[in-house]
């Protein structure tokens, strides 16, 4: 098998430009940058396989994207997303909100590229977090939105987590709001009514794992969710009952059994065999074997392989923060210089 | 010759970038002009052929559907009668759908056909010839705008049985459905406006996709809604009274689920349901009837390991350690978690725990 390290020019490449194939995926370019970012960090080739002047501008290209509005201080997707200035229209800015998924996904690259946060604002952050939380406990990802599901909540628990500062939102609400997407199958759907599926099954794992005042899963709940992921292995692993093996599970469901230290009911071979077939030849990885890779499925393999490796070179992968979904150095960095108590 | 095909690509590439730039401020330009229409407060059906225009080539900004939402209710809406509001509804029901055949996606889009359906008047004129037919309650326009709205979402679930955001958005349709007609009333032409599901016509709806195929979970999924919406599950009474002829003691008492078990024992998705199904009324009757039902499919495959599985969780411990090494030998991917198993029940207090195991 080629070496990991070919998949990292595949990210290097999307860092420089994205190919017309991904145009819809321009409304969400700092989640995509997160993804190529973090797969570098994974693979520890990031000062390798970057400039310095790369990384620098990479770096004032987030903070670019930082902005305060009525609703709190956050990130946006990226420049296409702003509103241009006018001489027509006054205020045009008021329509430039940030985003909750996209501000997490600033904030972890930011911290991939050792920026030492002191931009970012924080009053301004808290506010926003506030703001986007609804009555049912969930979180909208932009303001004057009605769309919020478990996602968006994963995402606010682990800016909070990040902070340190659990105040500026109703956790029992959140709380709630995780529970009552849990199904009898033993995950978490999107949002309450949905069936169980494994990304959200993680950010309701990932979310309770980071939170201090969470309670415990019961024996009963906890040994139903563990039967329900380890069901989704039929070789690489699925996202919900009798659907097909997709690379990204891998990481979602495999990384929901670390967090649960149940990492052991693992067939580790058995991940690692799809997951080889779902490389592609000239590098990245993708969610199936002979489908095009991208940044995501190529990130999120690889965190996979690194909490499950199976080979000197996948043992030699940076060690994952699962909750936080970075690897251990960058969460640490993050949290160093994000938390309030630190003495930093 | 590879000078002049150099020469003509630069020039396509500089023709393109053009384009490209002209259309960018040609958006930019509408864009300000309706933000700036929005600003001042314009409510004008000018205002709204704008907002049509921007919303055509980029749906996904949100705000300009609140705009456009905005005109209708302070501008548009307060100078119609309602037949014409009838009709600008119906317009932005079309645009809508012609805007997500080629954005499925989008969420805004949905949310704008939401409140269209919401929005839709009752017909005050209730003159005959005013509404398209028999006199009636003055509900048929939204009857009519509801049933094409379940129409659109189970074709999207006919092409994609799995897609749960379709699902979701049936859900959503059937509760907001207006009520029946009057019943004795009927229309002089046309399918019938009585669209509300009895709870036996969606389980009848659930197990045509089942028949169809076996592995829709989300289509299991949805039958167990259906009995948790009809607060048939705690209902003692029922239970009590002995009312085995209610739809959730069908389910239990019929061969339905155990077909699908048997039909393909490998597919998790009817064991699941039917784990859950038992989990709902934990009788010992029915738990001793369903591991003999398991226990002979074990017989005739004894390789299932989804049979194995369920029986593990509801035998007796002697049973369950020798099941357990049945599993790890046919199942060896998941042979940790067996193992796992069978020291939690070593230390185990009582093997009585079967109860404790199926309960939600």
């Amino acid at each position: 098998m080629a070496s990991l390290s070919t998949h990292a020019s595949h990210c290097v490449r999307f860092l420089h430009a994205l190919s017309s194939q991904m145009l819809e995926a321009d409304s969400v370019r700092m989640i995509i940058a997160f993804y190529c970012l973090s797969s570098l960090d994974v693979l520890d080739q990031l000062d390798a396989k970057s400039k310095k002047a790369d990384r620098d501008q990479w770096r004032e290209w987030i903070w670019a994207q930082q902005i305060s509005s009525s609703w709190g201080t956050g990130f946006r997707s990226g420049p296409s997303v702003a509103i241009p200035a006018s001489n027509v229209s006054p205020n045009p800015g008021q329509y430039d909100v940030p985003h909750v998924l996209m501000t997490f996904s600033a904030i972890l690259s930011l911290a991939i590229l050792r920026d030492d946060l002191k931009r970012l604002d924080r009053a301004g952050l808290r506010t926003f977090l506030c703001r986007m939380q609804r009555p049912d406990g969930s979180f909208t990802a932009i303001p004057n939105s009605i769309e919020s599901d478990l996602r968006m909540v994963y995402a606010v628990f682990v800016i909070c987590s990040l902070l340190n500062e659990w105040d500026a939102i109703n956790v029992q609400k959140a709380l709630e709001f995780i529970h009552n997407c849990r199904t009898y199958e033993g995950g978490y759907g999107q949002r309450p009514y949905l069936e169980a599926q494994g990304g959200t099954t993680f950010c309701a794992l990932g979310s309770l794992a980071l939170c201090p005042s969470a309670p415990e899963l019961s024996a009963n709940d906890r040994s139903r969710t563990l039967r329900w992921l380890c069901g989704r292995q039929i070789g690489g692993f699925q996202g919900r009952t009798e659907k097909g093996q997709d690379a990204c599970y891998s990481f979602w469901c495999g990384g929901s059994l670390k967090i649960l230290g149940a990492e052991q009911f693992v067939n580790v071979k058995a991940n690692v065999e799809f997951l080889r077939e779902c490389q592609f030849k000239f590098g990245g990885i993708a969610k199936a074997p002979g489908d095009h890779p991208d940044p995501m499925h190529t990130y999120l393999s690889l965190a996979a392989l690194s909490i499950y490796p199976f080979s000197d070179e996948m043992r030699s992968l940076k060690g994952v923060d699962v909750a936080v979904n970075a690897t251990q150095e960058t969460a640490a960095w993050a949290r160093q210089h994000l938390s309030s108590t630190s003495p930093n | 010759m590879a000078y002049v095909g150099q020469r003509a690509n630069a020039r396509n590439y500089r023709e393109r970038k053009e384009k490209e730039l002209a259309k960018i401020k040609s958006y930019n330009a509408l864009s300000d002009r309706v933000l700036a229409k929005k600003h001042f407060g314009d409510y004008s059906i000018e205002a709204l052929d704008l907002t049509t225009d921007l919303l055509a080539i980029n749906p996904e900004f949100y705000t300009i559907w609140n705009y456009r939402r905005h005109i209708f209710l302070n501008g548009v809406f307060p100078k119609s009668n309602p037949a014409e509001i009838h009709a600008r509804l119906k317009d932005d029901l079309e645009f809508t759908l012609r805007a997500l055949k080629q954005h499925p996606k989008v969420y805004w889009i949905w949310n704008h056909r939401r409140w269209c359906l919401e929005h839709i008047p009752v017909a005050h004129d209730a003159r005959p010839e005013a509404q398209g037919g028999a006199e009636r309650d003055g509900l048929d326009w939204q009857r009519q705008s509801w049933a094409r709205e379940l129409f659109v979402v189970e074709k999207m679930m006919d092409a994609d049985p799995r897609n749960f955001h379709a699902w979701n958005y049936r859900r959503y349709v059937l509760a907001s459905l207006p009520p029946d007609p009057p019943s004795g009333d009927s229309p002089s032409s046309g399918p019938s406006l009585a669209l509300h599901r009895t709870p036996a016509s969606e389980l009848a709806f659930t197990t045509k996709k089942i028949e169809a195929n076996f592995s829709n979970f989300s289509a299991w999924h949805q039958r167990s809604k259906v009995y948790a919406a009809t607060g048939q599950m705690a209902d003692a009474s029922i239970r009590d009274a002995g009312q085995l002829n209610s739809p959730l003691f069908l389910d239990l008492n019929s061969s339905f689920v155990n077909q699908a078990m048997y039909t393909d024992p490998n597919d998790q998705s009817a064991w699941i349901y039917h784990r859950w199904l038992i989990s709902q009324n934990p009788d010992p009757a029915v738990i001793h009837r369903e591991i003999q039902i398991i226990q002979d499919l074990l017989a005739e495959e004894p390789d299932s390991k989804w049979c194995l599985e369920s029986l593990e969780d509801g035998s007796v411990k002697t049973e369950v350690t020798k099941i357990l090494q049945r599993l790890i030998d046919i199942d060896p991917k998941r042979k940790e978690r067996y193992h796992d198993l069978g020291l939690e029940l070593a230390t185990a207090t009582t093997a009585t725990t079967t109860n404790q195991h199926l309960s939600t």
